[in-house]
């Protein structure tokens, strides 16, 4: 079959183009990072859609089509992730809570460079010194995915990880852990980068879920909507 | 070798033969050629072999000395030779013999008058480019035998002095200073982020402009002048070997400059910022990166640290001047060492997965530490820990070699130490060649190697990472 000549020039461009990529190409990353507080268990997952399942992950992200992603939408979809995370200390399986969302905006999300970090915790109170075993499992799978896991050093002095080991696929992580003397609680998990709304042309924030920061919320939101007023 | 005009003397052995090959004006062309074969008149006697070299035309400019037989440990003295700039001839012993070194190394042999100074410098390709300073150096005795870093790249080596004593803080801050001397107060103002910003500091990326946007002022705005200021600059802050990392790692991203659509690569993509007003006494920082790039170097006299820092490369190999270059090869090929070095007991130990992966401790993630894993060091042996020392040492020693001195003593001291122990560990096939992620964390530094499956081969396209536990953006030097 020949091709035109116009199509088969594009197909000569792309075939230059392709290794020169800059973004993942094919199905999801979803990296996860654990740590062990004296009371809780810190996890966040960054999430990294390839090109070819980023449309249809934003799409999961805006359930009525219309460009962006809600408060209402975000709170739907994290619903959905957090039912397929789970976290267990000595086989126990611990209620998980949702502590914040952060992602590009949906439109440069369809380009195939989008992360989306997902922070969330479990509690458990407080246990008695001694050995104590801790899970976190992923089962988030809406397409093809990669998985990689990693324990965080703790920070507090109360708990120390005398060993760990991961599933083959990466999806689950064993932590064995040492907790002598209960100590404040300080969270050693990244946090996510939070632009100020002057910066937002640097580092879009189109949306972001969590406690306490209703107001940036509100104007990540605006920033969506202008966004798409200027298409 | 003795330069007089067209005549110059070797020394040669009776088993080796030596090729004198003249070029014209652009490199490229051959115009005369002399063999000195052992055995030859003058040759075996221990003292300098009369040769010469002649054109018709007055068109040689370029001279090369190649060994084609015998001796492999033969090499080429260079006395009284020195191409152009100023030569302090008082220095009549003044020498240079290029070894063979150990692989990946070249070894040299300088010789001078004890207590003199002089610069050792490098170039790829004769006529274009910048020399390169390899070391400089006081000898303590007639010759002087160095390791300098080598890959599959042949150069051209010089050695010339005496050169004055500076300390490295007045060469650092004389080097900055010029280069924001360079600058007009829009640009400082652009370029001169207040001490104690936290915002700009963790600006740094792997990505390409078009996906991620940095802050100061690029390469692609600055005049002549303020680009080679800012080159003097960089290669006054790093070591030769790290400067030669940096233009490597550049070149490689400017071969797909223009061919990226919305993603815009090449040396004019690179970013130079400050945190902190520069200065000889306080501490501040100074961060220079593009795509595959990012060092974030804090600076308080002559102390120095760069972590974090992303030291990656697209593509991984790639040919300039007819060589191939592998920016971050050496990398590549000491990991592949050291695995392979290992026995089937201590690779059960490092190798904790069979599927690679992507930068655990990437842009982003400052602040964290992973869990170690993987085979410590001190379950190495002495030679398995001196591939892993001169693995850490590709990242440690980009700074300049008085801060990574102190820093590789350290991790030197600890490589043996089973409680604050080094771990080697592995992600993926351990076939030479696969798509394989590494990891060399201590108790001092991170270090990361994650190839990217991102359209085209994995293997062409590396992410690194290269951190201080607890020193990262220079935490513990004080203000």
């Amino acid at each position: 079959m020949n091709l035109p000549a116009s199509i088969a020039s594009v197909v000569l461009g792309l075939a230059f183009i392709l290794p020169l990529r800059a973004h993942r190409t094919s199905g999801l990353l979803q990296a996860s990072l654990v740590e062990i507080l004296p009371a809780q268990v810190g996890v966040e997952v960054t999430l990294i859609p390839g090109s070819d399942v980023a449309s249809t992950m934003a799409a999961m992200l805006d359930a009525d089509g219309d460009g962006a992603c809600s408060q209402v939408e975000a709170k739907a979809w994290s619903a959905q992730f957090l039912a397929k995370q789970s976290v267990t200390v000595d086989n126990q399986a611990l209620p998980l809570r949702l502590q914040g969302v952060h992602a590009l905006p949906l439109a440069e999300m369809t380009n195939g460079h989008a992360q989306i970090t997902v922070l969330f915790t479990a509690n458990f109170g407080e246990l008695a010194p001694g050995p104590h075993t801790f899970v976190h499992a992923n089962r988030y799978e809406p397409f093809a995915s990669a998985y990689q896991c990693n324990g965080l050093v703790p920070k507090s002095p109360g708990v120390r990880v005398a060993s760990h080991r991961r599933d083959d696929h990466q999806r689950e992580l064993t932590l064995a852990a040492e907790f002598t003397s209960p100590v404040s609680i300080r969270t050693n998990v990244a946090q996510p980068p939070v632009a100020k709304p002057s910066e937002r042309h640097l580092a879009a924030l189109p949306w972001l879920l969590g406690l306490g920061i209703a107001g940036t919320l509100v104007g990540s939101l605006v920033h969506a909507r202008s966004v798409r007023g200027a298409r | 070798m003795r330069d007089r005009g067209n005549e110059a003397d070797l020394d040669v052995d009776p088993d080796e033969t030596w090729v004198m090959r003249a070029y014209n004006d652009n490199g490229s062309t051959l115009v005369a050629e002399t063999v000195l074969a052992g055995g030859s008149l003058g040759t075996g006697d221990s003292t300098a072999t009369p040769w010469a070299i002649t054109s018709p035309s007055a068109n040689i400019a370029q001279l090369r000395i190649a060994q084609t037989g015998g001796n492999p440990d033969a090499g080429a003295a260079l006395d009284l030779f020195h191409p152009y700039g100023t030569f302090d001839s008082s220095v009549s012993d003044l020498a240079l013999k290029v070894l063979h070194g150990p692989t990946p190394s070249v070894g040299v042999q300088p010789g001078a008058t004890p207590g003199h100074r002089f610069r050792i410098e490098s170039i790829d390709t004769l006529g274009s480019g910048v020399w390169t300073l390899q070391q400089t150096l006081t000898t303590a005795t007639p010759y002087t035998s160095l390791n300098l870093p080598g890959d599959s790249v042949n150069r051209f080596y010089r050695a010339f002095g005496p050169v004055p004593e500076t300390s490295r803080t007045a060469t650092i801050y004389a080097a900055v200073s010029a280069f924001v001397s360079t600058l007009t107060p829009a640009q400082v103002s652009s370029v001169i982020y207040p001490a104690g910003n936290t915002t700009q500091r963790p600006k740094w990326s792997n990505l390409p402009t078009g996906i991620f946007q940095r802050n100061g002022l690029k390469i692609g705005s600055m005049t002549g002048d303020q680009i080679t200021a800012l080159y003097a600059m960089l290669a006054a802050v790093l070591s030769p070997e790290g400067f030669q990392k940096v233009t490597r790692i550049m070149s490689a991203d400017q071969t797909m400059a223009g061919a990226g659509g919305n993603l815009i690569f090449g040396t004019n993509e690179y970013f130079v910022s400050f945190v902190g007003t520069p200065s000889p006494t306080s501490k501040y920082l100074l961060q220079f990166g593009g795509h595959h790039f990012a060092i974030n170097v804090t600076i308080k006299g002559a102390l120095a640290t760069i972590a974090p820092a992303l030291p990656g490369v697209q593509p991984a190999s790639f040919t300039f001047n007819g060589r191939n270059v592998r920016p971050i090869g050496d990398e590549f090929d000491l990991s592949y060492a050291l695995l392979a070095s290992l026995t089937t007991a201590q690779r059960a130990a490092a190798v904790v997965s069979t599927t690679s992966n992507d930068l655990a401790l990437g842009p982003g993630k400052d602040g964290v530490m992973l869990l170690p894993e993987g085979l410590k060091a001190s379950d190495m042996s002495e030679s398995q820990r001196a591939i892993l020392l001169d693995l850490i040492g590709k990242s440690v020693n980009i700074i300049h070699d008085d801060a990574s001195a102190t820093k590789m003593a350290s991790v030197r001291a600890n490589l043996a130490d089973p409680t604050n122990a080094t771990y080697f560990s592995w992600h993926g096939p351990t076939n030479f060649g696969g798509v394989a992620y590494y990891r060399v964390q201590g108790p001092q530094l991170f270090i990361e190697w994650a190839p990217q499956s991102l359209g085209g081969s994995a293997t062409n396209h590396i992410h690194g990472m290269y951190r201080e536990l607890g020193n990262d953006y220079g935490a513990l030097i004080s203000e």
